[in-house]
Order: C-alpha cells, then sequence, then structure tokens
C-alpha cells in the first residue's frame, strides 16, 4: 500500500460517541451523501447492495489494477513487453470466479466484456508506453500509482469548520488516488475513468463541477509537498468494436477551492444533523429514472411499515463501508 | 507448419495446436484468403481469433490449471488485440478523412475528434 500520509487514525471511519456520525470521508460516501441522505443511509450506513458488483464497476476496478501493475513492474525494470504480458494474465485471472468457474462480466452491457477489457488495457498500454506523464516515485521507493492518503482540514481545536459540534472530534477527507505524476514539470493528480460515451467537450464538462475531482484537487493540494496543478481525467471511450483514449485536464482556482471546502463544511454538519436526529431525509429528485433510476426507489415508494423486509428480501449486507480500509 | 484448414478448427482435433491455429488466424488478418473483401470488417476474422483464445482460456482455468496460460499464450492473445488496433485506426483515420455530405444528426457521434489523444 502507498500512503502519503503519516496521519495517526483509529481504523474506523465514525464517531466514537456519535453514534452513525461518519468522520473520515472519501468521495465516494460524501457523494452519496450529497446524492440524498436516505441512500447515504442505505449504501454507506447500512451496507446494503444488490449483491454482484456491476461489470462497469468490476471493468474499472480490473483495467485499474492491471494499468497499476504495469507501472510498478516497469519501475522494477521490466521491458514493456513483458509488463504488458504480465497486466493481460492480470485481467484474465482478475476477471475469472474461481468458485462458479465463470468470467466475473457478465456480458450484460455488452462494451464492458472480458473481451473488450483485456483489448482497452492493451491498447492504453501500448498507446501510453512513452507516457508525457511521468509517474513520480515515492519516498518509500514505489511508483505513486493507488496512493491513499487522509488529512485533516481543522487547523485547530476551536475551528469547528470541520469538527463535529457534538463531540469535537475531526472530520478528516480520504481517499485513493490513482497516480500522480509530472507533466510540462508540474505536478498532477491521474484519474482513470472508463466510460461508453464520446470523449467531447459534452464528456469533460460533467467534471466541472465535479465532487470527486475537487476533493482529489484538494488532496493534492495538502498531501503533496509541492504544488499541485490539478487532476488530469485520463479517459477510455470503451466501444464494442474498438476502444478511444484521451486526457484533459481538470483545473481548480484557489476561488473555487475555498468555495467547495465551505460547501464541505455545510454538508458536514448536516451529516452531523442526520446522525443525531438519526432521521435521513429522501431526496425525491435524486431517484433517477430509466437507467439513471436509483436501487432503493422501490424501497422508499413502499409503505414504512415494510420498508426494513423488502431491504431484506431484495439486497444483501455487507460490511458497513469503510474508506479507510487500505486496497 | 499448420494449414488454414485448422485454423478454422472446433477443437476436436486430438492434438489441435492452439497458437499454431492463431497464428493462422492472424496470417488471415495480414492477407486476406481469396474470397475474403480486405476492406470488411476483419473485425469478424479477428472475433474469431479472440474467442477462441478467450474459450481455451476459460477452459484451462476452468479445469483449475491457470499454468496453462503460458506466457506464449499471453503474448499472443497481445498480438491478436494490435491487429485489431491496427485496422480501428485505419477505420478511425478513414471515416475522419471522408467528407460530409449530410449534416451530422443530433445524437450522432462525431467523429472528426476520435483519434486525438490530447496529452
Amino acid at each position: 500500500m502507498n500512503d502519503i500520509t503519516n496521519f495517526d487514525l483509529p481504523t474506523s471511519p465514525m464517531s466514537a460517541k456519535v453514534p452513525n456520525l461518519q468522520l473520515a470521508w472519501d468521495s465516494t460516501s460524501l457523494g452519496e451523501l450529497k446524492r440524498c441522505a436516505q441512500r447515504y443511509k442505505y449504501v454507506v450506513l447500512d451496507g446494503w447492495t444488490t449483491g454482484e458488483p456491476s461489470d462497469d464497476l468490476l471493468f474499472g476496478i480490473i483495467f485499474h489494477s492491471a494499468t497499476e501493475l504495469y507501472e510498478k513492474l516497469k519501475q522494477q525494470g521490466a521491458d514493456h513487453e513483458k509488463a504488458v504480458i504480465e497486466a493481460t494474465r492480470h485481467v484474465i485471472l482478475s476477471s475469472w470466479d474461481f468458485e462458479n468457474n465463470r468470467p466475473f462480466l457478465t456480458g450484460e452491457e455488452p462494451t464492458k466484456t472480458r473481451e473488450t477489457l483485456l483489448r482497452t488495457t492493451i491498447w492504453y498500454l501500448d498507446q501510453f508506453r512513452n507516457d508525457p506523464i511521468k509517474t513520480i516515485t515515492l519516498e518509500n521507493g514505489q511508483p505513486a500509482v493507488e496512493v491513499s492518503f487522509r488529512f485533516s482540514l481543522s487547523e485547530d481545536e476551536d475551528d469547528t469548520r470541520f469538527r463535529s459540534l457534538a463531540s469535537g472530534e475531526e472530520f478528516i477527507l480520504c481517499g485513493h488516488l490513482d497516480k500522480i505524476g509530472i507533466w510540462n514539470e508540474t505536478l498532477w493528480i491521474v484519474d482513470k475513468k472508463t466510460t461508453k460515451y464520446q470523449l467531447d467537450d459534452y464528456y469533460f464538462q460533467q467534471y466541472y463541477p465535479d465532487n470527486q475531482m475537487s476533493l482529489y484537487d484538494i488532496a493534492g493540494a495538502v498531501v503533496l509537498d509541492q504544488p499541485v496543478a490539478g487532476v488530469i481525467v485520463d479517459a477510455a471511450q470503451v466501444l464494442v468494436g474498438g476502444s478511444r483514449f484521451k486526457r484533459r485536464p481538470i483545473h481548480r482556482t484557489e476561488q473555487e477551492r475555498d468555495d467547495w471546502l465551505a460547501d464541505l463544511s455545510t454538508w458536514l454538519h448536516m451529516a452531523e444533523m442526520y446522525a443525531v436526529t438519526n432521521r435521513w431525509p429522501k431526496n425525491e429528485k435524486g431517484c433517477g429514472f430509466g437507467k439513471m433510476t436509483c436501487m432503493f426507489r422501490g424501497i422508499c415508494s413502499s409503505d414504512p411499515r415494510i420498508r426494513q423486509e423488502k431491504l431484506e428480501n431484495e439486497f444483501v449486507k455487507r460490511p458497513r463501508w469503510n474508506p479507510l480500509e487500505p486496497r | 507448419m499448420p494449414t488454414d484448414d485448422n485454423t478454422n478448427g472446433n477443437g476436436s482435433h486430438g492434438s489441435f495446436n492452439l497458437l499454431a491455429a492463431l497464428r493462422g488466424s492472424l496470417r488471415v488478418i495480414e492477407n486476406p484468403a481469396p474470397g475474403v473483401d480486405p476492406d470488411s470488417p476483419l473485425s469478424e476474422a479477428t472475433a474469431d481469433s479472440v474467442n477462441f483464445l478467450l474459450s481455451e482460456i476459460n477452459d484451462a482455468l476452468a479445469e483449475g490449471m491457470p499454468e496453462k496460460i503460458t506466457d506464449e499464450k499471453l503474448a499472443l492473445a497481445v498480438d491478436i488485440f494490435r491487429a485489431q488496433a491496427l485496422r480501428w485506426v485505419t477505420e478511425e483515420a478513414d471515416k475522419a478523412n471522408k467528407p460530409r455530405t449530410t449534416r451530422r444528426k443530433k445524437n450522432e457521434p462525431d467523429l472528426s475528434l476520435a483519434v486525438d489523444i490530447e496529452l
């Protein structure tokens, strides 16, 4: 594990004093909170899930880990061909469900299959064989890929912006950065994305504003000892017949960072209010429609007296989401 | 050396040689056989190779023998996907260079920037 912070922290992300108050926040849990407090409660605090991870999620996870393995092997001295072959082996083995003797990727999403995953990985590694974004080396000698971070935003004990109002405990931000690299003599955080959508201006506009990009941008500014220029979105468009790649820098000004942090303080105190009152209001405007429908729409639209039973029948409970867990 | 006949083998041959068979497929990719339209989506030939290779790999995994997935087989898989990439890049360039005679429909993808890599 690459950890670039030396921050003494309990392994639990939760408050020891206020039930259901999350203190350690990553972009996933913060994103759920911003979308809908009730959904946040179901997904993050209670751990309800539909069971199997989606093909989209699996595809992204394996693509990330394969490209990360490639970087590590190159750093250890392997040549490009050897590193590509090992990354290919990784994709093949990681995408196989050894328990049930079948591929994990079900083929329900035609662009996210085992074949398109292999193709995208190999094409990506060939495309960026001489990557202009040079991965930096961390103090531990490892390449800066899949780098974990966590930091406190509270300046001192009197700074209530990023502390629990009830207990005084600090809120912290945490997460995992795909890569930290140097491009044009400046430091950048690189975040890989896979999508079926075209990589045009419209696609990249989704990152202005964007919770994850703002959080990573601030993380880079806080935890690295050099200024960070921003986040580069390293996107792969995966189609049935081919894959395309495009990268684009995402900038945040100092004023935009401050604005996001001011909002963050409000969101965290709202989370505390939900926890203290144990009331998690539904944001009906976040239920979505069509393919974007929230998986809990059926629960939230049912009679409150049968919701728990429906949850237990229709969902699987996993351990509570822990953003501090090392990868 | 195998003939092109067994590039389309169904695996029922007792000593079917995967590597030789797939090399045969690759040869087809580079030099289409008579009757094969070189401008047709070669993806068909490539898709056959990919499907065959994945099927062999799945069999090895299902048998609990991942060690059968040798470096040589993986190198072959990489070659097949690279052949596919060459085809794709050519097709993309052709599309980008083709003059538009009609106005692009609202939801039709704009391929003019398709191969643009900014960084």
